[in-house]
């Protein structure tokens, strides 16, 4: 009777621990090519990269941006950013921020990952990560979309958006 | 006593515990503003997550799944704006009859508007869905978001389709 009864806890164990304890990192992709112009910009691209150029086409850079699905339940952990820098300045670093909001307030930024500065071996493609402090579950009601900002430049055609990985765990 | 004895009762125990999450129902896509094109050549401005100028998005839903409804999440800055929403069906480039569609009155606030497919559309294979968003020429009319309600396992489950209006 007594061995039963230490089985009946490890049976139990097992069964709790089979159903959540199965968290693995899961990543979601968003191609430079999903991302839209915003203030009437006409997007651009090279080598799979995309930017906007506003007024027409003629004018500076400007921002884009992106909308994407992620699971309900979904713990967002990271993100990582694909750049393409052609103007390497250091006071102009753009940022590609993941941000929530539930359609009617609530706009909250998650993570921004930023161009990282370097001063050689440019112009290059770059990628930098930025982490979700603290996870982010998703609820039902949450909208979530990716912001591309360049900021102000002296410069015009100098940073890329080539893509975005969204990471996130789900338990089972 | 007799319960730890029996060999089922290990068996029953787990399925309970790992089958305990098993009851979801309504499936639901989520499709936020920023997903939304512009035509060429529109100027989209977007505040707060809500994109003005924007007009549409492709979709796709698992084949067979039933297509029940969709949620509309908008703000107009002004007011009195008709909008319509609607989901359209195409197979290759044939657009078909199939749609969910509905005027909305805006109020000058965010309005939250569900329109249902009646009869739910099961989705065959070919299908390619698209939400086209319209309104009246001034832009003060943003799409936040829309979320796409879907069943997978329409023969069981379409029972629900009423349930969400």
């Amino acid at each position: 009777m007594i061995k039963y009864k230490k089985n009946i806890f490890i049976v139990l164990f097992l069964a709790l621990f089979s159903n959540v304890a199965i968290s693995q990192e899961s990543k979601i992709s968003i191609s430079g090519s999903s991302f839209n112009p915003l203030g009437g910009g006409h997007t651009q691209f090279w080598n799979g990269c995309y930017w906007s150029r506003l007024n027409d086409g003629q004018g500076d850079d400007g921002n884009m941006y992106a909308g994407v699905d992620i699971p309900i339940g979904a713990s967002i952990t990271r993100i990582t950013a694909h750049f393409q820098d052609w103007a390497n300045q250091e006071d102009t670093r753009p940022k590609l921020s993941l941000r929530k909001h539930n359609g009617f307030s609530g706009l909250a930024g998650l993570a921004e990952a930023q161009i990282p500065f370097v001063t050689m071996d440019y112009p290059g493609y770059y990628k930098s990560s930025a982490d979700v402090i603290p996870h982010y579950v998703v609820q039902e009601d949450d909208f979530f979309e990716l912001m591309f900002v360049v900021g102000e430049s002296f410069f015009i055609n100098s940073y890329h958006i080539c893509g975005a990985d969204i990471y996130y765990q789900l338990a089972k | 006593m007799k319960l730890y004895l029996s060999k089922y009762y290990y068996f029953i125990l787990i399925f309970m515990v790992n089958f305990s999450s098993y009851a979801e129902v309504i499936k639901i896509k989520s499709i936020p503003g920023a997903s939304f094109k512009p035509l060429s050549g529109a100027q989209v401005m977007e505040v707060n997550g809500c994109y003005s100028n924007v007009s549409y998005i492709g979709f796709n839903l698992p084949i067979g799944s039933a297509l029940i409804g969709v949620k509309l999440i908008a703000v107009d800055t002004v007011g009195k704006e008709k909008i319509r929403l609607s989901v359209a069906k195409s197979n290759s480039a044939i657009v078909d009859g199939f749609q969910i569609d509905s005027m909305v009155d805006l109020k000058p606030l965010n309005v939250i508007k569900y329109i249902s497919a009646s009869p739910p559309y099961i989705v065959q294979e070919n299908d390619f869905f698209t939400l086209h968003f319209t309104r009246n020429k001034s832009n003060t009319v943003k799409m936040c978001g829309v979320k796409v309600y879907y069943l997978t396992d329409p023969a069981s489950e379409l029972i629900f389709y009423n349930s969400f209006e």
